[in-house]
């Protein structure tokens, strides 16, 4: 069992040699990498003076976040929620005994988005969304109250978490789920 | 060498280079980034699976350690310091980039490429390849792998580790017998042939 | 005589039949979510996963996680072998969340499983159910396995999860945990995140970092974004 499994236990031979593996550097250009950072330092105030420009680094954070920010307005004037002040969870905690979910993906230049999770048995084709604009897609599924983990698919092949949900831990296959949790009635 | 095990000449090193740059002297900061790249870009690179990324980080933990060297209590422990930025900065971008990929279609991930672990052409079948390493690593949730990374590969002690990601040590020694556990199974096909 | 006999007899029959139908109700179950597996596994991956399962069951812990966990691996191109992996990890973990919380619906053994991947201890778990007596547990437990997941530290997760669900029904704990990732994906620390956040409506707040792994050099708080 985990828990009983001694952490000092050495390592057994499989085990050193994956940690050898680790362990070896990674393959780089070391001039061009210094030269990035030492051009980005450079942008910077020398220690001494006053303020500092904006970075590359920071252009591109608030690209991210205008394109996330972007994709929330979207979702709220589709009419996914009422009182809000965060980045809205797709699930709507209702206390009956099923909840209407709705699940909406932003994914410009896909011609089909499906949802695919433990409340479907992971069929990539039996719950389509459907496109509400040029790029949103959504779906209304009724689900009993439980923890659910779920991806979308696109265009029948490509996995993608949800991006406004919280994540599941672990990627058994390589990908991190997502999860959506419905409360049950009386459930204070 | 554990990045906090470092001999009192290098510590006199560390002050005294964090200093140069503290006055002025900004190339100076340029020895700085040759003495922790490779350590901090091979941390990057198996937290976050994903060359690109890892370069991106890194190069962001050196322009913010720069940014706030002022800050930096203990110049001469500067290689402990900058490598606690980049692990939360690792944490952010693993974050960051679950919503990312859903945004940016173009960079989803595609199960068709999924690799194909037969191995039949390897001469050393018992010896896992570098592919094969990342794909299990990558099989470790997030947390997992980090304290099995900073526990075996960065060589730090569960007190240390406990200090650099607030975790407490018995979570952490739980955190790295599973993360133990699912490697041992992952690479046990190796080892089966 | 004769009637204590009967007596006897009818007893043995009644038990025996009672037994026969609990090991058939375990076993309808468990059928049920292998049929699942028709048509989208392989024979050796069904045996597999049914062998996995029988063991599972005879515990008297719920099937239906393995077969979704074979499910999801099949959806995603993954090979058996990888997909048995995930498959005994998963009975691995229903038996410890067992051992932690003690009897519980499926419901929260798979959300309590969810919560040791993210790096709950099982210690941790039975005090969430001592601390929170006679409450479902699978909202708490969720919101436990998302804090860690976005780095909350366990313990403090856990007095976090706990503190909040006193004060909090199901849909007001869901919102803690929805507006503590917010902060942390907007830069805050874990740590100070989930304390921040506590009795509190979301806002967004300055970085300040949860450590800092030299003596106590803190990070600048970086430039506010504009509203």
């Amino acid at each position: 069992m985990a828990e009983d499994m001694d952490d000092t236990e050495a390592l057994d031979a499989v085990e050193q040699q994956f940690v050898a593996q680790l362990r070896t550097p990674i393959a780089v250009d070391t001039d061009a990498f210094d030269a990035r950072v030492m051009a980005a330092v450079q942008r910077e105030r020398a220690f001494g003076r006053a303020g500092r420009r904006a970075s590359h680094r920071m252009v591109a954070a608030t690209t991210v976040a205008g394109v996330a920010l972007a994709a929330v307005i979207a979702f709220v004037m589709i009419g996914g929620g009422v009182n809000r002040t965060a980045p809205e969870h797709p699930a709507k905690v209702v206390h009956s005994a099923l909840s209407t979910v709705r699940f909406t993906l932003v994914a410009a230049g896909a011609s089909q988005v499906a949802v695919a999770g433990s409340f479907n048995g992971w069929n990539a084709t039996a719950t389509p969304l459907r496109r509400i604009d040029k790029n949103t897609w959504a779906a209304d599924i009724p689900l009993g109250a439980g923890r659910y983990v779920y991806q979308f698919v696109i265009d029948g092949h490509r996995w993608v978490p949800d991006p406004q949900a919280p994540r599941d831990p672990g990627d058994d296959f390589g990908a991190t789920n997502s999860v959506v949790t419905v409360a049950g009635s009386g459930s204070a | 060498m554990p990045i906090t095990a470092e001999t009192a000449q290098d510590r006199a090193w560390h002050a005294a280079t964090v200093a140069r740059v503290l006055r002025g002297d900004v190339a100076a900061y340029a020895e700085l980034v040759a003495r922790h790249r490779d350590r901090l870009l091979r941390y990057a690179m198996r937290m976050l699976c994903d060359a690109d990324e890892a370069d991106d980080v890194t190069q962001e933990t050196f322009v913010r350690a720069y940014r706030s060297l002022a800050t930096c209590d203990d110049p001469s422990r500067f290689g402990g310091w900058i490598f606690s930025i980049l692990a939360n900065r690792c944490r952010t971008a693993g974050a960051r980039r679950a919503r990312r990929e859903a945004v940016f279609v173009s960079t989803g991930i595609d199960v068709n490429d999924w690799p194909d672990y037969s191995e039949s052409d390897s001469a050393d079948t018992t010896t896992p390849s570098m592919e094969r390493v990342e794909q299990a690593l990558m099989g470790l949730n997030a947390v997992h792998r980090e304290a099995f990374l900073l526990k075996y590969v960065e060589d730090l002690s569960y007190d240390e580790i406990a200090v650099l990601t607030g975790a407490g040590v018995s979570a952490l020694k739980m955190r790295v017998s599973r993360a133990r556990e699912f490697l041992r199974a992952a690479l046990q096909e190796v080892t089966d042939g | 005589m004769m009637s204590r006999f009967i007596d006897t007899l009818v007893a043995s029959l009644a038990a025996v039949a009672l037994a026969v139908c609990i090991g058939d109700v375990a076993g309808a179950q468990g059928v049920a979510a292998l049929q699942q597996l028709d048509g989208r596994a392989s024979a050796s991956l069904k045996a597999q996963v049914t062998s996995v399962a029988d063991s599972v069951a005879h515990a008297g812990l719920p099937v239906a996680p393995l077969v979704d966990k074979a499910l999801e691996g099949i959806s995603k191109g993954a090979d058996d072998n990888r997909i048995m992996i995930a498959v005994r990890g998963v009975a691995n973990d229903l038996g410890i969340a067992r051992r932690a919380l003690g009897p519980s619906s499926d419901n929260e053994l798979a959300a309590a499983v969810a919560a040791l991947r993210a790096g709950s201890t099982p210690a941790g778990l039975t005090r969430l159910r001592k601390e929170l007596p006679g409450r479902q547990l699978v909202v708490p437990l969720s919101v436990l396995a998302s804090l860690i997941v976005d780095g909350a530290p366990a313990q403090s997760a856990i007095v976090a999860v706990v503190a909040n669900a006193r004060q909090r029904d199901d849909s007001g704990l869901l919102a803690y945990g929805r507006s503590v990732s917010h902060d942390i994906a907007g830069g805050v620390a874990p740590l100070t995140a989930i304390t921040g956040t506590q009795a509190a409506p979301h806002a967004l707040s300055t970085f300040k970092p949860a450590f800092t792994g030299g003596k106590t050099a803190p990070l600048p708080a970086p430039p506010k974004p504009k509203p």
